[in-house]
């Protein structure tokens, strides 16, 4: 789906919806929905106002990706927790890798990519 | 989507947050917040009609947090719930800020002058 910030309840719905149906626990779906909504929020609030999620499953695995036009997660990569809480996007970066099993930022001159991961149960 | 209403309990303004505290309701929140604390230094933020908080307003709290520190005052955080507040004990935070189960909880506990942070009532299931 496509969004703008003022998708973003609907984003957290879809993606709860989907990870449930998925196979993920309640507790992890919850976590995903965390990680994502964190993800996205960063995507139209410091990358550009519009950006896209698709979602789908790969090897037992919940796999989000949030692409937006912009370029902030490279200025946000390597914000430890207390340090720069409240710094472009680092809060929220930490936040969803810690939920997440996994998370891989791609950043490109088309803009920036992250991709998350949860495993299924 | 959100809705923001104060009251006066004893010393204490009373926030009561209810709905989604995100990227949407973060400048309304803070705003919101900006009153109430230069209204009194004393507020406690009733948290548990929050369905959702993102780690931004998490981030407007704390600022407040430390804002009513710095000036002798004291924020506290009431009724938080695990689930729709879970980036408080993802974050650790939840160690950190002062915690009570409910605003009646926080006024009396408040009243005991407890040391800041240091009333982790709120237990992680």
């Amino acid at each position: 789906m496509n969004f703008t910030s003022t998708d973003l309840p609907r984003v957290r719905r879809l993606t709860v919806t989907w990870a449930t149906r998925a196979g993920m626990s309640a507790e992890a779906a919850d976590d995903f929905v965390i990680a994502v909504n964190e993800i996205a929020t960063n995507a139209v609030r410091h990358g550009s106002p519009r950006a896209s999620l698709r979602l789908w499953v790969n090897g037992g695995a919940g796999v989000a990706e949030i692409r937006d036009s912009g370029h902030w997660a490279a200025a946000a990569a390597p914000a430890p927790l207390p340090r720069r809480p409240a710094e472009q996007g680092g809060m929220g970066l930490e936040v969803a890798r810690l939920v997440c099993d996994d998370l891989q930022i791609k950043a490109t001159p088309a803009g920036t990519a992250v991709l998350l991961r949860m495993a299924l149960r | 989507m959100l809705s923001l209403s104060s009251e006066r309990r004893g010393p204490y303004t009373v926030v009561k947050v209810a709905g989604n505290l995100d990227l949407i309701t973060r400048d309304q929140f803070d705003q919101f917040m900006t009153k109430a604390r230069r209204d009194n230094s004393q507020v406690i933020i009733d948290m548990s009609a929050v369905t959702f908080m993102d780690t931004g307003c998490l981030a407007v709290i704390v600022g407040h947090w430390k804002k009513l520190l710095s000036g002798s005052g004291n924020l506290i955080l009431a009724g938080a719930q695990y689930r729709p507040a879970k980036a408080l004990w993802i974050t650790g935070l939840a160690d950190r800020l002062p915690l009570y189960d409910s605003v009646d909880e926080a006024v009396a506990g408040a009243e005991a002058s407890t040391p800041p942070g240091s009333s982790p009532t709120v237990e992680r299931p």
